[in-house]
């Protein structure tokens, strides 16, 4: 099992709710740790299959976010990942697929 | 150097705003609550001003309550006051907020998440064990059948250590035994071997399923439709207002002291108000407010400079004092405060975003006499770049529309103007720390 650790970073101002995280389907501890950055940690993740993250952040098109995925403390995402907006419900959305 | 010291902690109070962005509604607050934690200072309103609440920690949940704290000093007749020797005429405010928000959030994560993710999970988790339990061994067992001992060797040399690897081990083997299979540098026996190995994991029935459920989640959770995203917040605010000041009398020849008089005003106000946010791109708000106030915006304030002549045996001297004071109108009154927000978000391009704001501010007097009832109407557009770097903007508004300060003056002395003449205007910048950190 391993500890996965996802650093996300949002426009503080336009994002108006933090919706949940699942990391591999499982609820996941949610922290913001500064206005703006949002850590989310699970430390008993099964990833020899697979790594999926989906979560969720409320705020306008632009209000972009990223993330950053940590596994055992070693970093597996080689850019930024960026959130996808969804237009019917007004969300940013992570995801993602390792 | 006193003069140099001030100017420069008036500088680093101007140039440290943290995260000092609020969005420009003309006099008076928006009735929009945004999160904003902030040190600052408007040099214009010669105004220092500290704000903190829970909104940034209140985002996690998906109802909650909230609260704001907001205090401010602030010179009322600005801050050159404060560099002419004159004296200043201090205002300060407290004013707190209280409420609860209730938002959708929840139904919509569900529907992104947990709902549809449970339909997958028992089939992945299934898939995932009986993978995980018997496909390292059955490979190992897939790699003792190889009948050259170098290959055999080589091949676990590789294999074995790839099994140890935490994220997509799996996959991370398959691509070696593929390269493997493929490098023309190696002995023909190891080549063939891979190539064994690698139609092996291609082929086995449970990691074509456990792929094939990979794409199907991560489609599946693209094209969940959901609910629009709404939230609701209802408020209740209370707030203290204090000022001094000095009344000029009129000249009092016998004690020149007379001539003025100390006013202290303390003002309360209090009242309710709603904020309505609907798919991520508008929030209309409402805020109710009674408020007792005073007319010390209609007046101006003159310098008086009193001068005492003495003579002492044959040496003449002088004493001068100013007083800066409001002419003797001075009333209190009390005001039903009406403030209404129209926010658009507006994309700009890929990574900007302005906030357009349409207000109106209706105040309503109670006593005609002593306050005019006036409304003001305005449009603010914010600029905020998605860095957090720079935040500015523009605004346009109409005070008093209805022209209802000038009506109440006599005919002759009204100075009644077309709309577009009254039209006010300006821009508003702001620096955060971390742009101040970029431009060094």
């Amino acid at each position: 099992m391993s500890k996965v650790k996802c650093e996300i970073t949002y426009p503080s101002q336009l994002i108006s709710k933090i919706g949940e995280f699942e990391i591999n389907h499982k609820e996941s501890n949610e922290k913001i740790k500064e206005s703006g950055c949002l850590i989310v940690t699970n430390n008993n993740i099964n990833v020899d299959i697979m790594l999926h993250v989906v979560g969720i952040l409320f705020g306008p098109k632009n209000a972009k976010c990223y993330m950053d995925v940590y596994v055992d403390g070693e970093k597996v995402n080689s850019t930024p990942i960026e959130s996808k907006f969804k237009k019917e419900s007004g969300i940013q959305l992570f995801n993602w697929m390792a | 150097m006193k003069k140099t010291a001030i100017i420069l902690i008036v500088n680093i109070f101007v140039l440290s705003s943290v995260y000092c962005q609020d969005i420009k509604t003309g006099e008076g607050e928006s009735t929009i609550l945004l999160p904003t934690t902030n040190i600052g200072v408007d040099v214009g309103k010669a105004s220092l001003t500290f704000k903190t609440n829970n909104f940034p920690q209140s985002k996690l949940k998906p109802n909650g309550f909230i609260w704001g704290l907001d205090v401010m000093g602030k010179s009322k007749e600005g801050l050159s006051n404060i560099f002419s020797g004159s004296e200043i005429v201090p205002t300060s405010s407290i004013s707190t907020v209280l409420g609860y928000s209730f938002s959708n959030s929840d139904e919509i994560s569900d529907d992104y998440t947990s709902k549809y993710a449970k339909i997958l999970k028992d089939s992945l988790n299934s898939l995932s064990n009986s993978f995980r339990k018997s496909f390292g061994a059955d490979i190992i067992s897939e790699i003792y059948k190889i009948k050259s001992d170098s290959a055999k060797k080589y091949i676990l040399s590789k294999v074995v250590p790839a099994l140890k690897v935490n994220l997509n081990k799996y996959e991370k083997l398959q691509k070696l035994l593929e390269e493997m299979s493929k490098d023309e540098t190696l002995q023909p026996e190891i080549v063939t071997s891979a190539k064994t190995l690698y139609s092996y994991m291609k082929e086995n029935q449970t990691w074509k399923e456990i792929k094939s459920l990979k794409v199907k989640l991560e489609s599946g959770i693209e094209n969940v439709g959901s609910e629009e995203y709404w939230k609701l917040t209802i408020y209740g605010h209370f707030g203290i207002k204090g000022e001094k000041f000095n009344i000029f009398k009129g000249w009092d020849s016998t004690n020149i002291e007379n001539s003025f008089e100390k006013e202290t005003f303390s003002g309360n106000s209090g009242g309710f108000g709603v904020n309505y946010l609907f798919n991520s791109k508008w929030i209309v708000g409402f805020r109710y407010t009674y408020q007792e106030t005073n007319n010390l915006d209609e007046l101006s304030t003159n310098d008086y400079k009193v001068t005492t002549t003495f003579t002492q045996n044959t040496s003449v001297g002088t004493t001068q004092i100013s007083k800066t004071a409001y002419p003797n109108k001075y009333k209190t009154a009390y005001l039903n405060r009406y403030d209404f927000d129209l926010i658009r978000f507006i994309n700009i391009g890929e990574n900007n975003v302005i906030i357009a704001d349409l207000y109106l501010r209706i105040n309503e007097s109670t006593n005609q006499d002593n306050l005019v009832s006036y409304k003001d109407l305005g449009l603010s557009s914010s600029f905020f770049n998605m860095k957090g770097k720079f935040i500015g903007g523009i605004y346009l508004e109409l005070p008093d529309f209805e022209q209802s300060v000038e009506r109440r003056k006599a005919e002759e002395e009204q100075e009644l103007k077309d709309w577009y003449n009254r039209l006010t205007f300006g821009i508003y910048v702001k620096y955060s720390f971390s742009s101040l950190a970029n431009l060094f």
